[in-house]
């Protein structure tokens, strides 16, 4: 079975890891301590229950699977979740350190409990363990490969690691070890297929079994959903789609905050102009064919935390009135960055048109991702069209976003009427407790207009109806553990 | 001939030299680095994103990085990827006989196709055939290979279910899948060689015909293939040994569109992969390998000049 995937993941290692598709790839190699059930909960996965949580937050007790094993028959245990642990702690290189940075230290209590002690509290931790930094790699091949665990990752899950011959390819085999049972698929490969009418064309073909998360174009996906040889799932994901405005990220992510040289940074009656401005369920339907979920917050319906705001219709008028108060002379000249591909710069014109009727000249500007983002983190940018694929826990979707010093943080620091809420629901954990917060610091985002949130992107599957038992979830993965090809 | 000789191979370095550091500077210049293309996607703390740029080097100044990297090529070490961790040799390794493969299938189809019908088309210059020719390559220049590659797949994969749409099988592996891949690809290639070989055979052709030598020829009583053939298509190939060069050249150094189409991992892909990823080490020794390829391509060519034309291999003898 091979599946379509939008990009190659880079170096299959869990601590280093940082793509959105290498998640897919993990999902099926790779499992954690916890996953994500199709309503968006956290539900155990290599531990046998959710963490208990004692001593005011600060103690997290894990109890694990009994008679697990790696892919390469070694037995999983409570040490081998310390060591992976700590490794995802202490590699320089990690990626997972800033996510348990309040993890101060992992103790064994006997070979199926872990316990983890936090100097502060840290309500995201249970599905910050959900996603990569809960995998644990099996010691015996973290012993054998150090560095290059990449090379050859071992890890608890329904396929083995078998080759990459490519960078666009990765070779998975079934297990046997799975706790789950063997896999009805020997072989599953993920290959990457950065265009999405080849993504179309191969999978019309059979070269791939399943479109995954973002090969498909959006029209393309429309076509097959009234095809009756697919079967079609689309799922709203934690993510969202937005213009973010400089506001403070004058100097760069590295820096002290700075109000950037910007005619919005400075006015934010000019901000809220804009964001007056755009329609959009225009955008969604015109670039996205509506498979989007219109939307002016950063947490998604899908979400347990999601609360409904109030969002401001468009209103020309009122817009036109704003920028006159501003006081500054129209046209506003702005430059919008937009990632390059056809959606995107469909997009950002058509953002760009409507805001026109309010005083606004916006060129758009495409430009190839990771210049827009280096420009972007350096704070040399007006307005930048760009998502956010989006995590479980919302902290994830909304503090690295207004927090200067993270490489997330294009606006800039964001005032306290959002950071203080972000900082207490981080630190609680009672979810009536946490939603209030969020929905009070989304409020708060709605008159600051750091980031002009636009609609909550969906994720699309296609694959023919002789492939059966593919389980996608609203975090984007899918998990092919029981998916097979039927005889016909 | 060997003061020719050391002449093109300093000069072939010199240019070898140069290509390296436009690279290593060029790659610089864009805005963002490996650490950079990381966050598109994961959160790192500032001190990993310094690890990381550490690790690779990237905080020395550019003179020191530069040095470093060639001592590393002198010594046959091309680093590791940031991206995938992986050395640069393995990357390479692994795409470099796709594309090589994909190059020889596709010159070979051009050549099949291109020569013939631009010899067709200088005999029978005026009348059905010439027009047929001409139609053809006009039709191999015009089209655009993503284009045509796509209507293929819906035709050949998607319709009639006969070639595979994508994907890559090694030939160790299996020969016949193998080829069922490539041949696609090396198609949609090859037609669009074939057209601009086809113009150049046709071309020179016509102009090798007018020459006294193949008058001579004629008024011998030879027959008109022979001539043709035999006395005028040697000298005519002069040009078209530069565009087969020149196009080996260019489809060795990674034909991305098509590669892409097709999923085939080889240079191509390769080298678009890593310029997403700002991943230095790979870009800069896969531009250090085609810039190689390319100087060692035109040195053959120089040869091959001197086993079709006499007048060449005359000029390069000592007075």
């Amino acid at each position: 079975m091979t599946v379509g995937i939008p990009n190659a993941p880079t170096a299959l290692d869990p601590s280093t890891e940082g793509s959105l598709v290498g998640r897919i790839v993990f999902a099926n190699m790779c499992l954690s301590l916890y996953g994500i059930n199709s309503q968006m909960a956290v539900v155990p996965s290599l531990a046998s229950a959710l963490p208990t949580v004692s001593d005011g937050g600060l103690l997290y007790t894990i109890h694990l699977r009994k008679g697990v094993k790696f892919n390469d028959g070694t037995p999983l245990t409570a040490q081998a979740v310390q060591t992976s642990l700590e490794r995802d702690k202490t590699l320089p290189t990690s990626a997972r350190a800033a996510n348990l940075k309040l993890v101060s230290s992992v103790s064994v209590v006997n070979s199926t409990t872990v316990q983890l002690h936090l100097s502060a509290p840290d309500a995201p931790l249970t599905s910050i363990l959900a996603a990569r930094s809960g995998i644990v790699m099996s010691p015996t091949a973290l012993a054998r490969e150090g560095a290059n665990f990449f090379e050859d990752p071992v890890c608890v899950g329904p396929f083995a690691f078998q080759a990459r011959p490519s960078l666009d390819e990765v070779i998975l085999t079934r297990s046997h070890y799975y706790f789950g049972g063997t896999p009805h698929i020997q072989t599953l490969i993920f290959q990457a297929i950065t265009d999405p009418a080849t993504c179309y064309s191969d999978l019309l073909s059979g070269a791939i079994s399943v479109a995954g998360p973002g090969c498909l174009a959006p029209n393309d996906y429309s076509l097959l959903t009234k095809n009756s040889s697919y079967t079609t799932s689309q799922l709203t994901s934690n993510g969202y789609e937005g213009i973010t405005i400089n506001v403070s990220n004058g100097n760069g992510w590295q820096k002290p905050a700075a109000a950037a040289n910007n005619p919005l940074a400075t006015h934010p009656l000019l901000r809220e102009a804009l964001a007056l401005s755009l329609n959009r369920q225009t955008i969604n339907s015109v670039a996205y064919q509506n498979s989007n979920v219109v939307g002016c917050g950063p947490i998604s319906p899908a979400s347990v935390f999601y609360t409904k705001l109030s969002c401001p219709a468009t209103n020309i008028t009122e817009a036109k009135k704003l920028v006159q108060e501003s006081g500054v002379p129209t046209p506003i000249n702005l430059t919008l960055v937009v990632p390059t591909g056809t959606v995107n710069v469909q997009q950002g014109e058509i953002e760009a048109t409507q805001a026109q009727a309010a005083g606004f000249n916006i060129t758009v500007q495409p430009t190839e991702f990771t210049s827009a983002l280096a420009n972007a983190q350096a704070g040399n940018y007006q307005l930048f069209d760009i998502g956010w694929s989006g995590r479980v826990d919302p902290d994830q979707n909304t503090s690295p976003f207004y927090t200067q010093g993270s490489a997330f943080d294009y606006t800039g620091q964001g005032p306290n009427s959002i950071m203080n809420p972000l900082a207490q629901a981080k630190s609680t954990t009672n979810i009536a407790t946490r939603k209030a917060l969020y929905y009070s610091a989304e409020k708060a985002m709605l008159q600051y207009n750091g980031i002009i949130y636009l609609f909550h992107l969906t994720n699309q599957i296609a694959y023919p109806k002789s492939v059966v038992g593919v389980s996608f979830t609203p975090d984007g993965l899918l998990h092919l553990g029981s998916a097979g090809l039927t005889a016909s | 001939m060997r003061g020719y000789l050391l002449r093109r191979l300093g000069i072939s370095l010199l240019t070898l030299v140069i290509a390296s550091m436009v690279v290593f500077i060029g790659v610089r210049a864009v805005p963002g680095s490996p650490a950079t293309a990381l966050t598109g996607n994961t959160n790192f703390s500032p001190a990993a994103l310094a690890a990381i740029t550490r690790e690779y080097g990237l905080a020395k100044p550019l003179p020191v990085q530069y040095l470093d990297w060639v001592g590393q090529v002198l010594t046959g070490h091309l680093g590791a990827s940031p991206v995938t961790g992986m050395p640069v040799t393995t990357e390479i390794g692994n795409a470099f006989p796709i594309t090589f493969e994909l190059t020889v299938l596709t010159m070979l189809i051009a050549l099949l196709l291109g020569i013939p019908t631009g010899i067709l088309a200088a005999i029978r210059r005026g009348r059905t055939a010439d027009y047929t020719s001409n139609a053809l390559a006009l039709f191999g220049l015009s089209i655009p290979s993503f284009w045509f590659a796509i209507m293929l797949i819906l035709l050949l994969s998607v319709h009639f279910a006969f070639l595979p749409a994508s994907g890559f099988v090694s030939f160790s592996v299996d020969p016949a899948q193998n080829l069922a891949h490539m041949l696609m690809p090396a198609f949609v290639l090859g037609t669009g060689v074939a057209a601009v070989l086809m113009r150049q055979t046709r071309s020179g052709l016509l102009e090798t015909m007018r020459a006294d030598y193949v008058r001579t020829a004629r008024a011998k009583g030879l027959s008109e293939w022979v001539v043709v053939l035999k006395h005028a298509l040697r000298n005519s190939l002069v040009t078209v040994a530069t565009v087969i060069g020149l196009q080996f050249g260019i489809l060795l150094s990674g034909v991305a569109v098509t590669e892409e189409v097709f999923g085939l991992p080889g240079i191509g892909q390769l080298t678009i992969n890593s310029v997403f990823q700002r991943d230095y080490p790979t870009i800069q020794a896969v531009a250090l390998l085609t810039a190689a390829l390319v100087i060692i391509i035109n040195l053959l060519m120089d040869f091959v000049y001197m086993v079709l034309s006499p007048k060449v291999r005359l000029a390069g003898e000592p007075g």
